[in-house]
């Protein structure tokens, strides 16, 4: 399916981005809106260049985002500990089932803010709630690919691999779960992408360091153009973080998308 | 391979409940002996049972009366000694060709003291050269090679084909029911083949189980006295082929009309 038969993608994605810059540039020079409505791109280049040498706030912009990335990594491991063995438990059992699910849904739709008060009630108001919050979010998409990994394995090749001499528990770890790679795959994409929008809440209270906090401190000021460096700067670590995750899953799992 | 590998059927019957709810009754005293190394096909419409009592003699499914014996003992579940080969090759898409084959021995711990075993046979198939390739590299004929030289690297007593050819088309299965022959006959496992293909089953085996459905039942055995290797073309094999089909139309017609049968 995503063959890289990308020459010509590659430079409509190119193109893409370059057309986005110079209507930015253009809005800005012809004075259609003010620097704070939008900043123009070289305020921005300009303010990155300022909070690279000097900080934001007393702290680096490298400091700022390795605590971003630190909560959100501690995160994204809590997730891979508990959501991947659960969901795959899960997903095998109907008894575990029928705990887990309702517990899964339940948490799913709710926004984490919501519940975000009281976890700083209850795990302090240091990186322990904010990294909460963020593993309550990622757990529901990997738990919910996990199970539907397991029930979608095909039944021929469990009988097969019995019939070649496996026992049930050699069933779970040499086929079940290989089966389930991909869908574990893309349960973890989608819960990178949904803890990483969590972050800003995450930041919001009694935070002094972090993306998000730069951001929303920003916000208090009106400095637009620090709203803007933070927001270019957690969209590409965005798509940075999603490479390395997809990096990881062609050396794991070669045969995804490919049939028979 | 082993000297044993015999199989008897005794008063077999197999039922179980239909998607209605009603008990569909897909065996109905079924008494078969399967010598050791001998080659037995199973012909007959859809719905006859045979692919069912293929699986009951592997020990995927248990009898709901009588018994399968393996070497006199009652089958109680799948073992390595009764390999099967279904008709999706059902290749592991995690593992390489030669990864694929090495399965049985890896669940068994030994990996290593059977590494040449595999290599071996993936060559005795035609596979040596795609030993590192990934299952979706694999034409039809190929992905069921390996999937023949996965289940033969368990060194079984009994062999069960359950249709392995019934997805390729006519040539590569022409050119794998000689492969299948080539294998059987250098090995020397019990064969069992559930095929629909009445060509297929003279060719190949020792004798024909022509069985009919509602309920599943064994209605003739016809035994294939031909020498080996055997010719599609000769007058033998035709006259044999003619009797064969008239016997199937004769079973099938019974039961068609309720009011003949047997």
């Amino acid at each position: 399916m995503f063959r890289p038969r990308v020459k010509t993608e590659t430079l409509i994605t190119l193109a893409t981005v370059a057309v986005l810059l110079l209507a930015w540039e253009a809005v800005t020079r012809l004075r259609l809106a003010t620097e704070v409505l939008l900043p123009s791109p070289r305020t921005v280049w300009t303010c990155f260049l300022h909070i690279q040498a000097d900080g934001y706030k007393d702290h680096s912009l490298l400091q700022h985002l390795g605590a971003s990335l630190g909560r959100l990594g501690a995160a994204f491991g809590l997730v891979v500990a508990t959501a991947i063995p659960l969901g795959l438990w899960s997903g095998c059992n109907s008894k575990v089932a029928a705990v887990l699910d309702p517990l899964v849904e339940f948490v799913r739709p709710l926004p984490p803010l919501a519940y975000y008060t009281l976890l700083v009630l209850w795990l302090g108001i240091e990186n322990g709630s904010k990294i909460t919050l963020l593993a309550l979010a990622g757990f529901p998409p990997v738990f919910i690919a996990c199970v539907a990994g397991v029930r979608r394995v095909k039944g021929d090749l469990l009988l097969c691999a019995r019939t070649l001499g496996a026992s049930r528990g050699q069933l779970f770890l040499h086929v079940v779960f290989p089966a389930c790679l991909p869908d574990i795959f893309t349960g973890l994409r989608t819960a990178l992408g949904v803890t990483y929008s969590t972050l800003v809440a995450a930041e919001m209270v009694a935070a002094i360091t972090g993306i998000g906090w730069m951001v929303l401190d920003a916000s208090k000021f009106l400095r637009s153009d620090v709203i803007f460096v933070g927001i270019l700067l957690m969209g590409l670590t965005g798509i940075l973080l999603d490479r390395i995750l997809r990096i990881l899953e062609d050396q794991m799992v070669p045969w995804r998308g490919k049939n028979r | 391979m082993s000297a044993a590998g015999s199989i008897q059927i005794e008063s077999l019957h197999k039922h179980f409940a239909g998607p209605d709810g009603r008990i569909v009754q897909a065996l109905d005293d079924i008494h078969l002996d399967i010598g050791r190394g001998e080659f037995v096909a199973i012909v007959g419409s859809s719905g006859c049972g045979k692919s069912t009592l293929l699986r009951m003699i592997a020990g995927l499914d248990l009898p709901s009366s009588g018994r399968i014996l393996f070497d006199g003992e009652p089958v109680q579940g799948p073992d390595r000694l009764r390999g099967m080969v279904f008709q999706d090759p059902n290749l592991f898409p995690w593992l390489t060709v030669r990864q694929n084959i090495a399965f049985g021995p890896r669940m068994r711990g030994r990996a290593r003291d059977t590494a040449a075993a595999v290599d071996a046979l993936a060559a005795l198939v035609g596979l040596g050269e795609f030993v590192d390739c990934w299952p979706y590299q694999l034409s039809g004929g190929m992905a069921q090679r390996t999937a023949l030289a996965r289940t033969l690297v368990n060194e079984p007593e009994v062999l069960l084909l359950d249709e392995p050819l019934g997805a390729l088309d006519s040539f590569t299965r022409m050119a794998m029911q000689d492969e299948i022959l080539r294998l059987w006959t250098e090995l020397r496992p019990t064969a069992v083949m559930v095929t629909h293909d009445i060509d297929e089953a003279i060719h190949m085996s020792d004798r024909v189980v022509i069985m009919t459905p509602r309920p599943g039942r064994i209605s003739q055995i016809i035994r294939v006295d031909l020498p080996r290797p055997r010719d599609r073309g000769s007058d033998a094999f035709l006259r044999l082929r003619a009797r064969l089909l008239e016997v199937f139309h004769l079973a099938h017609r019974a039961q068609a009309t309720p009011e003949y049968s047997l």
